[in-house]
């Protein structure tokens, strides 16, 4: 080997580490990862680890508890977020923000920088995934998983499929945003499949068990459930997901855009309809979420605008004569029955306010949007009691 | 010292370009472009918004790809030698920001681990003014400030070329003469410089040559002064207005092609010994010349007179009129 090789390799080791270095930095700075992806699910994990009615062992769960049950949902809530949001809207900013294309004028390619992204987010997805193990069975008596090589080979293939998943949204999105919404409209089914909101189980609807076996979540709750009860996973479990780690591998990285010398086809047709797919169940429960406030006579927009500027923390972005585009994708100009409410340093959750003059009265529709459910227990929640407090 | 500008010449240009095209779709952004730049040369690339300046340089860099042509950066291709060339080439792109919760000097050291041979960090902050705020995160830096750090970083790896794209856009008129008086300073430490500017005074005072390009084509290449010279068709006097009597006086001399009111004064074209000419005839009418000036061309004057040039011979040409004269000196 010459000098100058080593020499290069040696860079290269420095590069690699710094980056990732760096990387572990701006996410602590920023944490929506972290706070999302490990501390939510080890409040999940403390909250239904205290409750001693969920350990006792169950004749419906296959003789564990409820505890035992829910513990692969907690390890697969680990890899939804990291997968699909974490690395997604981290990697469609860097494009976003012309950081891959700062990084292509380096002789570090940018596909460094994707590699030090996933490399955080896998030690995140490892850290949580023995959160979840070692204080279960630690402080709450959780029995860990009896076949260790079927839990390793499950958690490996689910890796695979998810960040696979995960990185054809980051190739395919261009903004934060977009990435978002398209994470955000597969995480709510992915997640309601891995049992997240409750345990498939006590449906007993076959097909609702079909569907589930041929997700990648659902697969993947049924490979670490059996592992936790000691049987090795089932082949078609394992074959799904290995199936969906190829598939998505080799998507991403068709699709994958560094910014440099892609030709900008704005979105066709297929993609407009694919889009609108992905993004209607989000669309759905934006209007679902959407609450009224209604105060006396007919106080002017800017009167309004006033009066949020004034009331809701500073965070928070006050856009007059904006409104949300497709719920979730964006803004638009709207006109002054609209005022937009976009919250914290990436401007994704966010609010919007409708302005609906009637005989007697106004009514002022305040609607959740980016992710709705969060965005109602905060931006939207903040936006409707200013109103409320300055209006009525 | 401009004299000592370009001390390469006759040295083997360290850029070649030649017949360059690109295009997106039916859009033509670059068509035919060729020029050379010797070593520690400062080269503008002009033109206005959209003429294919930043296509130009980015074919340069290697971030895409010509359709036709060859671009030879030190002697490689820039794509297929991208790693290399990009330890000797830095650049400084329109756009390309840093993640928001980056700190400074986390920033620089980070791009520092991806050369051989970086440049001392601490210096570097220190020559672009950004010692003290290395620290600060990337988004509550100024525009000036995001600008110097943006060179900075493609200094950092001590590369024998930078390209600088727009780097004065956007900044007031004191942060644009600091920056000036910086690159003159990176030049003088023997880096060639390719600068890409719609500003003409700009490219006047920094550039040894420059290459016009507008609607993607290259309509003009030489040194600034050349360039105004090229363009000095008219003679143009500018004036208080003498009164209705003396534009009469004024408009009746043969050597007088035009005069035109501008403000309280009036601009005569013409030719000849203009200044002369004209004082002489107000005065032979009893008339009093106030504020005389001779009005020089400047590279802004060529610029437009050049551009408005190609439109007329492009206009031509698809009357079927004679082709468009050959462009460059």
């Amino acid at each position: 080997m010459t000098t100058a090789t080593v020499r290069h390799r040696r860079r290269r080791a420095r590069a690699v580490s710094l980056l990732v270095a760096t990387e572990a930095k701006l996410a602590w700075r920023l944490p929506t990862g972290l706070i999302f992806g490990l501390a939510l699910p080890a409040l999940l994990l403390v909250i239904f680890g205290s409750i001693p009615a969920l350990s006792r062992p169950k004749q419906q769960f296959g003789g564990i508890s409820f505890f035992n049950l829910y513990a692969p949902t907690l390890i697969l809530l680990v890899l939804l977020v990291l997968s699909l949001l974490s690395l997604p809207m981290q990697l469609a900013g860097y494009r976003e923000q012309g950081v891959l294309r700062r990084m292509w004028t380096t002789p570090v390619a940018p596909s460094f920088l994707l590699a030090a992204q996933l490399t955080l987010n896998l030690a995140l997805a490892a850290s949580g995934i023995g959160l979840v193990l070692g204080v279960g069975a630690g402080a709450f008596g959780l029995l860990l998983p009896a076949d260790a090589g079927g839990f390793a080979l499950s958690i490996v293939l689910s890796v695979g499929a998810l960040f696979a998943l995960g990185l054809c949204v980051a190739a395919v999105a261009s903004s934060t945003q977009v990435a978002t919404g398209i994470g955000l409209a597969l995480f709510y089914p992915l997640a309601f499949f891995a049992g997240v909101y409750f345990p498939l189980t006590v449906i007993g609807s076959s097909l609702v068990n079909q569907i589930s076996e041929a997700l990648p979540s659902g697969a993947a709750f049924d490979a670490l459930h059996a592992s936790f009860l000691g049987q090795f996973p089932s082949g078609e479990a394992l074959g799904v997901l290995a199936g969906y780690t190829v598939v998505f591998a080799a998507a991403a990285v068709r699709w994958f855009r560094w910014d440099v010398e892609q030709p900008r086809k704005r979105h066709g047709g297929a993609a407009r309809v694919v889009t609108s797919a992905l993004t209607a169940p989000g669309a759905f429960i934006s209007h679902a979420l959407t609450h009224t406030v209604s105060v006396p006579g007919s106080p002017s927009a800017d009167e309004i605008t006033q009066q949020l500027r004034a009331g809701v923390p500073s965070r928070y972005e006050v856009l007059p004569g904006r409104k949300m585009k497709r719920s979730l994708l964006g803004d638009e100009p709207a006109g002054p029955d609209y005022i937009m409410v976009k919250g914290g340093l990436t401007g994704f959750w966010r609010a919007e306010v409708h302005i609906v003059r009637g005989t007697g009265g106004t009514s002022l529709q305040v609607k959740p949007g980016g992710d709705p459910v969060y965005s109602r227990i905060g931006v939207a929640r903040a936006v409707g009691r200013t109103l409320q407090r300055a209006l009525s | 010292m401009r004299h000592s500008a370009t001390p390469g010449a006759g040295a083997p240009p360290v850029i070649t370009v030649e017949h360059l095209r690109k295009a997106y779709g039916a859009t033509v952004a670059v068509d035919d472009v060729s020029f050379s730049v010797g070593p520690g040369e400062i080269f503008g690339v002009l033109g206005r918004n959209g003429a294919g300046k930043t296509t130009t340089v980015e074919c340069i860099s290697g971030l895409r790809v010509p359709d036709a042509g060859e671009v030879r950066v030190l002697g490689l291709e820039p794509r297929h030698d991208r790693e290399e060339l990009h330890q000797r080439l830095g650049v400084q792109l329109q756009q390309g920001a840093l993640p928001p919760k980056l700190r400074v000097g986390e920033a620089v050291q980070l791009y520092a681990s991806f050369y051989d041979r970086p440049a001392d960090a601490a210096r570097l902050l220190e020559r672009l003014g950004l010692e003290a705020k290395r620290g600060s995160y990337w988004r509550v830096l100024s525009g000036g400030q995001k600008q110097r750090l943006s060179i900075a970083l493609a200094l950092i790896g001590q590369p024998e070329v930078a390209v600088l794209d727009e780097l004065t856009t956007g900044l007031d008129p004191e942060a644009r003469r600091e920056t000036w008086d910086l690159i003159e300073g990176v030049r003088d430490s023997g880096v060639t410089i390719v600068l890409v500017t719609h500003f003409m005074d700009e490219a006047e005072r920094l550039c040894d040559q420059v290459a016009l390009i507008d609607q993607g084509k290259l309509i003009a290449l030489g040194k600034p002064t050349q360039l105004a010279a090229q363009a000095a068709t008219a003679k143009r006097v500018r004036l208080r207005a003498p009164g209705q009597l003396g534009e009469q006086v004024l408009r009746a001399l043969p050597e007088v092609s035009a005069v035109e009111h501008k403000g309280p004064d009036i601009v005569v074209a013409g030719s000849g010994n203009l200044v002369t000419v004209i004082v002489l005839a107000l005065d032979r009418a009893d008339l009093v010349a106030e504020d005389v000036r001779a009005e020089t061309r400047n590279l802004e004057d060529a610029f437009l007179a050049l551009t408005s040039r190609a439109e007329q011979s492009s206009a031509g040409a698809e009357a079927g009129g004679p082709a468009a004269e050959p462009a460059g000196p």
